[in-house]
């Protein structure tokens, strides 16, 4: 190889032909923007929460306290207290029987992440809590629409 | 290390000589641009899907030279004298960018001369720094068939330069 080493030192020097940086600047930046909304696209369980076990505890004990409920009630999305908040939601639709009472909830649901977006907003919070609303509201609209059809597929049924 | 980290650490280490390596191919800006997105939004997806790649920079050199033939194949910019078919892989001549900056570097004009698939691995190996192994991975040909390829480009390159 020897030989050949002006040959090579000549060739290593086309490493330094520009190339254009704000591209890949832009495309990092989008891909690191996507990175972010599939982190918080993906569907996290409560049990999600384990890795941060010090908060873990301590938000354990408040969703089995009505106390702890009451207190989550106000929180906002990156709180410590809001998945709390959502938890109880879950819970709280799970023991609903009657359809009618579920799309009720669910609207209720979609007005408080509403209420949520505009606190948001009001305190000049970021753009990521706000897309974790924006998920939520699409989450609770689809499963109000699911409902409702299934109503609907049911008194059709009836009828026939 | 998250999946995000591991795909960004990759990107910041190989964007910027991938995007080279593509428009020394294609002597197209926007074109080079558009491969090198393609490229690491492939290796995203398979990020995300879980796959287990070894080695990042092979894996990305590899589909970025897919694509590069795939692009050639689909605008048909070689007559059927250019296209040379060796061992079942066709080897499309490439309008490469070395006619451009040949002015500017001596190395440039030898590699201009050189044929395509001689003047990949060159590149591959000493502008990319790819080993022999991975360029072999690449290619698909056994190490030992690289090593003769890039001696005999050397060569090559080495007279012409004498000559300029």
């Amino acid at each position: 190889m020897f030989k050949y080493f002006k040959t090579i030192k000549e060739l290593k020097k086309l490493r330094k032909i520009p190339v254009r940086k704000e591209f890949l600047l832009s495309l990092r930046a989008r891909f690191a923007d996507e990175a972010d909304l599939r982190m918080l696209a993906k569907p996290q369980s409560v049990f999600a929460y384990l890795k941060y076990t010090a908060t873990f505890a301590i938000v354990f004990m408040f969703v089995f306290s009505t106390a702890g409920v009451a207190l989550a009630k106000s929180s906002l999305p990156g709180e410590a207290l809001y998945p709390v908040k959502i938890f109880a939601e879950e819970v709280q639709e799970n023991l609903l029987i009657n359809s009618e009472a579920k799309i009720d909830f669910q609207e209720r649901r979609i007005e408080n992440r509403f209420r949520e977006m505009s606190s948001l907003l009001e305190k000049g919070k970021n753009g990521v809590a706000l897309a974790s609303l924006e998920i939520s509201i699409d989450k609770h609209f689809t499963s109000m629409i699911d409902q409702d059809f299934e109503d609907l597929e049911t008194l059709s049924f009836e009828w026939y | 290390m998250t999946t995000k980290k591991r795909f960004l650490v990759a990107y910041d280490k190989y964007a910027e000589n991938l995007l080279r390596h593509v428009y020394f191919r294609v002597s197209r800006e926007d074109l080079a641009e558009d491969i090198t997105q393609e490229t690491f939004l492939r290796l995203w997806r398979c990020v995300l899907a879980g796959d287990d790649i070894k080695n990042f920079k092979a894996f990305l050199y590899r589909i970025a030279h897919n694509l590069i033939i795939d692009y050639y194949r689909r605008h048909k910019t070689a007559s059927l004298e250019e296209t040379v078919e060796t061992e079942g892989e066709f080897i499309v001549e490439e309008k490469n960018a070395f006619e451009i900056i040949c002015d500017k570097e001596m190395a440039a004009c030898a590699l201009r001369e050189l044929d395509t698939e001689t003047r990949q691995i060159i590149m591959w190996r000493f502008i990319d720094e790819l080993s022999v192994t991975e360029i072999a991975e690449i290619t698909k040909k056994t190490a030992n068939n690289i090593s003769v390829i890039i001696h005999r480009g050397l060569k090559k390159m080495r007279e012409k330069m004498k000559n300029v």
